[in-house]
């Protein structure tokens, strides 16, 4: 007996199922809702609680002491203002230190880094460097590169992601040849750039290390790339007149991401959210492309310049097909592996 | 082993065998085995929460091409038209999604259904010379109310409770003060958290089908509302500001009566002086943001969320925690050094809050035994 299903969760259409096939009575199924649905412990609470303080406290006191380096600068002079900003640092690593591994320890550290981009600021602006604001974000990266080595936190990975996809697009406004949209260039190359991560996440997880436990990154990751490459991707399909290099690099990148998850994340390493997002970007392509061919045929009197009212019917069914077929699908893979939920 | 989510099927029948709910029988897990198998090969409704979001936004978007579609043939002529064209795509859509069958029918429908709905709320909006938005908004909130009743799918039952309320909305702020918003959101709020509360209840019920997507629907609501209200402009001779101190006190009152019912569900009496500390926290709370209601409403559905372990609406209501708590600090008339106290400060008191709270359930927890050696 596949033990799997009882090992998922009592989800209330699983117990509505036990009910009408007999296994629980009327009056068994109602106690079996207070059970599935019921508060967690007092000990999930005060967990719940110490999280949502710690990091809300956390959110909070770093964005302070950012306001506090936007208000006023000539309050301070410049060695006052690093003199400030270098204890704080020196303050969260040290509490980093002293907690460690904890969550309030990974908190300081997350506080630490994220302090020095603001250091960088300041440096900047009291010494008139005259650096372009994507060397800053380009610095901040490769400060707090070592911390993120060494501390195997998934958040601070995150953030040196989030940094260098900020410091390659201002790189490409103020320095890159070409304006930003112009070229498109940063759409594919960031997709590029989140989907290497995303796969070197999802490998070393598949692998079991440790730290990488947790689905959160690989999604966030995945899903920021999806982001990068789909609106080139979708004109490139829709106006292939207006295909640019970048363009199909996008595509590419976009058709990789669809066939990927969709030939790996299946079964044994079944990932319903991420097939699910591949899913809709493959239905998105599709959908341009069936749209374009509708909307770009003479031969049926459509789009030329003119009204095309059978190219919108077409297309809204071919959306509502794709969608049912999708959706179908998807529930076909989930009840491979009843247990993966979301 | 329990999900983060919540106790396995596994583990509840173990749970109902020991409360006597259930006899003792070996048979009974393998005879669960065989129903929830059987209930997978031929469950079409439920699914996780992404796949529902990817068919309807989907199906919102093949909405806006079967508008088109229907605009372009030009049998939308007049707002008499649309109306009657509406009222027959509504019609069809209802039948067909009670009656057919087959995967293809429940996002067709829901499309069909969906633009008909908005022919007719369009089209009887059109029908009069002034007061469109009145009679538009007086239409959806019939009209939904009417579909939320009668047409049996989760993700039209979303979207039907929100244009009650965006209906309703629109009705206020057209005809009262506009401190009834207030009232409005107090009332979301209060019916999301009685729901959520007789959530056990009523999924063992007959209304079952009704209430995952009323809740999710009365949240979104909620939330939307609030987030217009952080643009409202007070009318000229109205004391009260919208969606301002009233709201934040009814909400503050909601979510007191709230904690007092999940403190009641816990199986063992919890420490009175952990629940003052959190229900001072709460008060505290609401003074300091009495003009920004959002962040407290937020809050409370966070609780909630994580009171029934509902992933989606833990989600939703992260989300608003964070955007109304960037409202908030925007919107304070203090400068940029002030704003930078109030938010160390304010982090400060949540991370002594939370030493609080640790050191509490540290107190609590029985010291280990002590060996006696012979």
């Amino acid at each position: 007996m596949n033990s799997e299903l009882l090992d998922s969760r009592a989800t209330p259409e699983r117990l509505r199922a036990l009910r009408d096939a007999g296994v629980l009575s009327p009056s068994a199924t109602r106690a079996a809702f207070e059970v599935a649905l019921g508060s967690p412990s007092a000990s999930a609470w005060a967990t719940f609680i110490k999280a949502t303080l710690l990091s809300s406290g956390v959110l909070l006191v770093l964005s302070g002491v950012v306001f506090f380096f936007a208000a006023n600068w000539a309050e301070l002079g410049r060695f006052g203002k690093l003199a400030l900003l270098q204890a704080a640092l020196v303050g969260a690593v040290a509490g980093a230190w002293r907690l460690w591994p904890r969550a309030s320890g990974q908190a300081c550290l997350t506080v630490a880094a994220g302090l020095v981009g603001p250091l960088l600021a300041v440096y900047g602006q009291a010494y008139q460097t005259g650096a372009d604001a994507w060397e800053l974000f380009a610095g901040w990266a490769a400060l707090i590169l070592p911390w993120v080595l060494l501390s195997r936190s998934q958040p601070l990975w995150l953030l040196l992601l989030a940094l260098v996809n900020v410091g390659l697009t201002l790189y490409w406004e103020q320095v890159g040849e070409g304006a930003f949209f112009e070229d498109g260039w940063p759409f594919p190359l960031l997709a590029l750039l989140d989907a290497s991560a995303w796969l070197v996440v999802e490998t070393l997880s598949r692998r079991g290390v440790a730290w990488l436990k947790g689905r959160w990154l690989p999604r966030v990751l995945m899903l920021a790339a999806a982001s990068w490459a789909a609106p080139l991707a979708l004109l490139t399909v829709a106006a292939p007149g207006e295909a640019t290099t970048a363009s199909v690099t996008s595509l590419v990148v976009a058709v990789g991401l669809v066939i990927g998850p969709l030939s790996t994340l299946r079964g044994k390493r079944l990932e319903l959210f991420l097939l699910a997002a591949s899913v809709a970007l493959a239905v998105a392509l599709v959908t341009a492309l069936i749209g374009r061919w509708v909307f770009a045929r003479n031969e049926w009197g459509l789009w030329d310049g003119g009204s095309s009212p059978a190219g919108f019917l077409v297309v809204a069914v071919a959306l509502v097909a794709q969608l049912t077929l999708a959706a179908r699908w998807l529930r076909a893979q989930a009840r491979k592996r009843p247990g993966e939920d979301a | 082993m329990s999900t983060p989510l919540g106790p396995t099927v596994r583990e509840v029948l173990a749970e109902l065998a020991t409360e006597g709910a259930v006899p003792h029988e070996p048979t009974r897990l393998e005879a669960a085995h065989l129903a929830l198998e059987a209930a997978a090969a031929t469950d079409r409704e439920s699914a996780p929460w992404f796949v529902r979001l990817l068919v309807a936004l989907g199906s919102v978007i093949a909405v806006g091409f079967l508008l088109g579609f229907l605009f372009a043939l030009e049998l939308v002529r007049s707002a008499e038209g649309a109306l009657v064209l509406g009222a027959i795509l509504v019609g069809g859509a209802l039948v067909v999604r009670r009656l057919g069958r087959g995967d293809l029918v429940g996002p067709g429908a829901l499309t069909v259904s969906v633009a008909g709905e908005l022919l007719v709320i369009g089209g009887a909006g059109g029908l009069v010379d002034t007061a469109h938005a009145t009679v538009a908004a007086g239409t959806a909130v019939v009209l939904e109310t009417a579909l939320l009743v009668a047409y049996p799918d989760r993700v039209h039952r979303f979207l039907s409770t929100a244009a009650v309320a965006a209906g309703l909305s629109v009705l206020l702020h057209e005809h009262a003060k506009l401190w009834t918003l207030d009232i409005l959101a107090v009332a979301l709020a209060a019916g999301l958290h009685v729901l959520v509360h007789l959530r056990p209840r009523l999924e063992a019920g007959r209304f079952h089908s009704w209430v995952g997507p009323s809740i999710l629907g009365l949240a979104a609501s909620l939330f939307a509302l609030l987030v217009v209200g952080l643009a409202l402009e007070p009318r000229a001779g109205e004391a009260l500001p919208p969606l301002g101190p009233l709201a934040t006190v009814g909400l503050a009152a909601v979510a007191l009566a709230s904690s007092r019912a999940m403190a009641a569900e816990q199986p063992v009496d919890t420490s009175a002086r952990k629940l003052w500390v959190l229900r001072g926290a709460l008060v505290l709370l609401a003074a300091l943001t009495l003009r920004a209601p959002g962040l407290l409403g937020a809050l409370g559905v966070l609780g909630l969320a994580f009171h029934r372990r509902d992933a989606l609406l833990f989600g939703l209501a992260v989300s608003f925690v964070l955007v109304f708590g960037t409202a908030f600090y925007y919107q304070l008339t203090l400068t940029l050094l002030a704003k930078s106290g109030v938010l160390i400060g304010s982090g400060a008191v949540l991370l002594l809050a939370r030493a609080a709270v640790a050191r509490l359930s540290r107190a609590a927890t029985p010291a280990p035994a002590m060996e006696v050696n012979p």
